[in-house]
Formats: structure tokens, C-alpha cells, sequence
């Protein structure tokens, strides 16, 4: 009982077909009681179709004439190799553009990259801005090459921007 | 249990050099494909639309049938490929929702699909399933094929047949579990 569930464990969790079936036909099949935990055949024909279901009921002999005599109506059983190229097609679109994203998105990450912090003797630092006691929004411009520092700060407003 | 992969021989007129009767081949050969195509699809009218296109593309190359494997098999594998067909285009066009609707209510009023033929055939519990578990169990169940013969039909290895079996006993045995628990529950 503990083998069958090691075995188990291991059937699920690697789920590498080779090695599913050499446990299959090592254990799984032979052994009773991992048997029980299978439907048989029986069951199975219990919920399944079954051919005397349609005896007599199926009759598809006129549809078959019919696009027997019509070559239009034929199954396009070369419909596959095109669904391939489309597929591939697809596929190699899909690279493409993911590679295009990727070279657009470095560059612009490589541009957005911050600024060279300036030296602490030029640095601008403000701990908390408040209005009437409460937490303020605060923006701090400060223009490039220039000593000038822009601070532009607001109430806040609950459930939007100001 | 019938005999797996046995050779009819409709086609040895063929073989002889001669016309083979069409209709006595379909007839022959409607309900077994028809149960095939309905385990795998679930749904009538896209099984008897697949059993159709398999049976005008097996007569239109009926010279390609060698005889190794017996007629029913080579029809089973063109239908197999066949309902795969159908089950991409229905996932394609994502109709199945509106499909199987529409089933109901045909079923309901089929004329010649009695009880029998209109049966859900457990619908729920094979929707369980994926198309190749359902195959090979349809197979093995019905037709006594073994992981061998099913691999010839759905193209594949024994070895994942036997795992597909494996897969849909399992699911198959612990839903019936569960539905018998349900009812004495109830």
C-alpha cells in the first residue's frame, strides 16, 4: 500500500511519458490495488457511446454520396500544411515584435536612467511638507544648471488629484 | 468482445481490381465510427459531419489502404484526425457554448435518434477527459483495442496510449466514485 503510493507520487510527479509507462507496466498494471482506483471496461462502456447505439439510427450514406460526387465538398485534407505556414507565420511575427518591444524598451530604460546624484553640499533635502497640519503634495523642480529650487505643494484631496 | 483489428476485407474488390460498394462499406461501418466520433466529440451532429468526411476521404483514397491493419482501423485513424479537425475549429471559433445548445434541443426532437442514440452519453464525465484519453478509452472499452492498436490510430507511441488509458480509468473510476456518493448522499 505505501509502495503503490510512492510509486504514485512518483508517476504524478514527474510526468515524463517514458517514465509514466515503465511504471505502468512495472507496477500499476499488475497490482490490485492500484487496479481498484482504475475503471474497467465495463464501467466504462456504461458512459461511453456505443456502436449499438447508432445501429440502424445512422445513416450517413446519403451526405457520403453526396460529397462523393462533389469534388468541392471534399475534406481539404490539405488544409494542414497552410495551417502550419499561417502558424509559423504567426510565430515569427510574434518574435519580431517581441524583439522590436525589447531593443524599445532598453533604450528607452537606458534613457530614463537617473541623473548623476549632485554633491551634499548642493543637494536640495526637504523631510516633510505639511498644510494646516496635514501631509501636503509636494513637487520639487529644480532646473537644471541653476541654483534655483521650485517647490509647489497642495492639500491634499481624498479620491483625486488636485 | 469483438476482434480487434479485424479486416472485413471490404476493400478486397479493390485488391482484385475491382469497384467496391460504397454504401455497404458505410453501412457497415457507420455505427462503430459514429460511437467513436461521438465519445471523442460529444455532440451528434459534428460526429455524423467527421464519420462523413472520413468515409468520402477513406473512399477517395481507398488505393492508399494497404490491408496491414484492417479497413476499420484506417477509417478509425482518418476519423481521429478528422474529430481533432473539429475540435480546433471549434475552439477557434468558440461556438461550442452555442453548439451544444443547439444539440439539446435537436436531441430533443430527433426522430430517429431514440433514447438510446440521444443519450447524453455521459457527457459530464467525458468532458473529464482530453480528446486522446477519450479515444483510447472509447478504443479499449468498445472495440477491446489494445495500447498497440490505439497507437496506430491516434499516432503515437504504445507507451502514451497506455499513460492516456491510464489518465482516463483514473478520472473516469473516481467521478463514478463521487457520482455513486453523490446519489447515496441524496
Amino acid at each position: 500500500m505505501r509502495h503503490c503510493k510512492i510509486l504514485n507520487f512518483l508517476f504524478e510527479a514527474v510526468p515524463v511519458k517514458p517514465w509514466q509507462d515503465f511504471l505502468l507496466r512495472r507496477h500499476m498494471e499488475r497490482c490490485p490495488v492500484c487496479g481498484a482506483h482504475l475503471a474497467g471496461r465495463e464501467e466504462a462502456r456504461r458512459v461511453l457511446a456505443r456502436e449499438e447505439d447508432f445501429r440502424g439510427a445512422a445513416n450517413l450514406w446519403p451526405g457520403i454520396k453526396s460529397g462523393l460526387a462533389d469534388p468541392a465538398a471534399a475534406p481539404r485534407s490539405a488544409g494542414r500544411p497552410r495551417m502550419v505556414l499561417v502558424t509559423s507565420a504567426a510565430a515569427a511575427s510574434a518574435l519580431l515584435l517581441a524583439a522590436v518591444l525589447s531593443v524599445w524598451l532598453f533604450r528607452g530604460f537606458r534613457a530614463e536612467r537617473p541623473m548623476p546624484t549632485p554633491p551634499a553640499e548642493d543637494r536640495f533635502e526637504m523631510n516633510y511638507v505639511r498644510i494646516g497640519g496635514q501631509p501636503a503634495d509636494s513637487y520639487i523642480y529644480q532646473p537644471r544648471d541653476s541654483g534655483m529650487t521650485l517647490i509647489w505643494a497642495e492639500k491634499k484631496i481624498k479620491g483625486g488629484l488636485s | 468482445m469483438k476482434a480487434p483489428m479485424s479486416d472485413h476485407s471490404p476493400t478486397a474488390s479493390v485488391r482484385d481490381g475491382g469497384t467496391p460498394d460504397f454504401e455497404q462499406i458505410a453501412v457497415q461501418f457507420a455505427a462503430p465510427a459514429m460511437a467513436l466520433a461521438m465519445n471523442v466529440l460529444g455532440n451528434r451532429q459534428d460526429a455524423e459531419d467527421a464519420c462523413q468526411e472520413a468515409f468520402i476521404q477513406a473512399f477517395r483514397h481507398l488505393e492508399r489502404y494497404d490491408g496491414r491493419s484492417g479497413f476499420q482501423n484506417w477509417l478509425y485513424t482518418i476519423l481521429y484526425r478528422r474529430c481533432i479537425d473539429v475540435i480546433r475549429k471549434r475552439k477557434r471559433t468558440s461556438r461550442l457554448y452555442q453548439r451544444a445548445k443547439l444539440e439539446q434541443s435537436r436531441q430533443a426532437e430527433d426522430p430517429i435518434g431514440g433514447p438510446a442514440a440521444g443519450r447524453p452519453v455521459g457527457e459530464g464525465i467525458l468532458k473529464a477527459l482530453n480528446p486522446q484519453e477519450r479515444t483510447a478509452l472509447s478504443l479499449w472499452a468498445n472495440e477491446g483495442y489494445s495500447a498497440e492498436e490505439i497507437s496506430r490510430v491516434i499516432h503515437t507511441s504504445a507507451g502514451t496510449v497506455r499513460v492516456h488509458l491510464f489518465h482516463a480509468r483514473k478520472k473516469l473510476k473516481a467521478i463514478l466514485e463521487r457520482n455513486h456518493e453523490a446519489l447515496q448522499n441524496s
